[in-house]
């Protein structure tokens, strides 16, 4: 009896002190609600694709930082607050540092999202782009959504800083909105990088209502001439080029445009193959799966189960409705200006979020034209949208930071 | 540098606001001017610069041929047989010849007879640069 009594009250304790039994104390609910989104999300991420490289581990992040006593979730938002957490000193002074507060330092630090744009760059091609550069303009248009997001979150009541993060959803650059946010409102970035990868995902969707509310048929079937052929020296020379104008004048932009412009470079030299091909593949996948776990760590119940994360979802809708709305109607300038030789579909492109906003611009193109290969021409100012939404971000930190 | 030492301090007012905006909108679009500008004269520039260093090498190349020859002796040119000629219309090059029947050889194998090859009006878009262009976009 007294063996089944001991076996017994063995048991107790370890249900007692696990998860399951935390899920019925205090706040404990608010992390069982946090398991069942991440489940959502992963679902979103393996059943309906949406940016699934990103979604997986995010949502993943999501699940593991949830986990009661697991010691898996980012608990720190600043650097001096890691060293606080390494020293087990201040607020930190009973825990120790976990497994995702390791991962979460190459966030904070800003090293992950450059090496995720090196690999962009080294998978790029800016040939549309110098061909026709007066496509950067279609991807200056398309920040105007970032802007107008900033006044309407500073309406909803965010802080300066947290508006600056909020509307970088716009840039539809996730390695962008992510190295903002870590450095303006690092405890809104699972909230802010989850939307931005939700509304990337979603551009088929949202983009093409737009653009057809906003065209004619007439413009919509324009067929624009063939672009020119772009030499090897001029493709060298545009990441070299790029990267001093940008960052000569705003050095807060300079990891992010430099690292895109060199693995760009990387791939256009002709003379270094091997690393730009570790930057497109392992180097790449490596930083995603990091990047993206870590990310996901940072939402906790607290920072995600608010008004503050409905705000968002909003704001980032609106975000990615202007950018694309601006950037058509620039497009539309274009067309009245050059006497109808651009079609204005290319516009919507300008948004980034490469190169899934250049194939909306071509399917919207064939709808009405289905002779029309839009998607060259619409890759220009995709990837002057990259560009942009780093200049953007750099304003945003100069300003912000 | 940040909005403090620019004499600014981020709050929520609408001068700070409307700073951003403005100043946000403007730098970005002053910046891509600046790389529309840049760009457009590197499209006018690099052209120029490249058929300079490519007629300076051709220049090169014909003196060396020019130097081989005064020492080298002169090869016979093998005739061609030219009973199997394909009847082609005025106007296409032969090298454009060639290129089809080396196509035609390559896919149809050595036995096939190019008879004649005629240009044919095609209206609208170019039906080889709509099969280059489709052919390069495919993999997007």
């Amino acid at each position: 009896m007294e063996i089944l009594q001991g076996v017994w009250s063995v048991i107790v304790e370890i249900f007692s002190n696990s998860g399951y039994a935390f899920f019925f104390e205090g706040d404990g609910w608010k992390n069982l609600i946090m398991l069942l989104i991440s489940f959502v999300f992963l679902w979103l991420g393996i059943k309906k694709g949406f940016e699934p490289l990103l979604m997986i581990p995010i949502a993943f992040g999501m699940l593991l930082a949830n986990i009661p006593l697991a010691n898996l979730a980012v608990q720190y938002h600043d650097l001096d607050g890691f060293r606080d957490l390494l020293a087990s000193r201040g607020e930190f002074a009973n825990t120790t540092p976990g497994l995702m507060d390791f991962l979460y330092l190459g966030v904070k630090a800003g090293i992950y999202p450059p090496l995720i744009f090196l690999g962009i760059g080294a998978m790029t091609d800016f040939s549309p782009l110098i061909a026709n550069p007066k496509s950067f303009i279609l991807g200056a248009a398309a920040q105007f959504g970032i802007f107008f997001t900033y006044v309407g979150a500073v309406v909803l009541n965010f802080t300066p800083a947290e508006s600056g993060a909020i509307s970088i959803i716009g840039g539809a650059d996730g390695p962008t909105a992510i190295f903002v946010t870590s450095k303006l409102a690092p405890h809104l970035l699972g909230t802010i990088a989850v939307a931005a990868y939700s509304y990337m995902a979603l551009v088929p969707l949202i983009q093409p209502p737009l653009m057809k509310a906003l065209t004619t048929k007439k413009e919509r079937a324009v067929v624009m001439g063939n672009l020119r052929p772009v030499s090897r020296l001029e493709k060298i020379l545009f990441p070299i080029m790029v990267t001093v104008v940008v960052s000569l004048l705003l050095p807060d932009a300079a990891s992010l445009v430099g690292m895109l412009m060199l693995g760009n470079l990387l791939k256009e030299s002709g003379r270094t193959e091997r690393i730009a091909k570790a930057a497109q593949n392992e180097l790449m996948n490596i930083i995603t799966i990091m990047l993206g776990i870590s990310v996901g760590a940072t939402t906790s119940a607290d920072s995600f189960l608010n008004l503050k994360t409905l705000g968002i979802v909003f704001l980032g809708l609106i975000a990615f409705a202007v950018g694309t709305a601006s950037g058509v109607l620039f497009g539309k300038l274009m067309y009245i200006f050059t006497k109808g030789k651009v079609n204005p579909l290319i516009g919507s492109a300008g948004v980034s979020a490469v190169p899934m906003a250049a194939r909306v611009s071509q399917k919207v193109g064939q709808e009405s034209n289905p002779s029309n290969y839009l998607l060259m021409h619409a890759m220009g100012p995709n990837v002057s949208g990259v560009i942009g939404s780093a200049v953007a971000a750099g304003v945003l930190l100069t300003l912000l930071g | 540098m940040s909005a403090a030492n620019s004499g600014i301090s981020p709050d929520r007012g609408v001068v700070f606001t409307s700073t951003v905006v403005i100043a946000g909108i403007l730098i970005v679009i002053s910046m891509l001017l600046l790389l529309i500008f840049i760009f457009d004269m590197f499209g006018a520039l690099v052209p120029v610069l490249e058929r300079k260093s490519n007629k300076k090498k051709e220049k090169d190349a014909k003196s060396s041929v020019a130097d081989n020859q005064s020492t080298a002796s002169v090869q016979p040119v093998p005739s061609v047989c030219e009973t199997n000629a394909p009847v082609v219309e005025q106007g296409i090059s032969g090298e454009v010849v060639a290129a089809i029947s080396a196509a035609i050889a390559a896919t149809e194998g050595p036995s096939a007879i190019v008879r004649s090859i005629k240009k044919k009006n095609v209206s609208g878009r170019n039906p080889w640069s709509a099969a280059a262009t489709a052919d390069n976009t495919r993999p997007f």
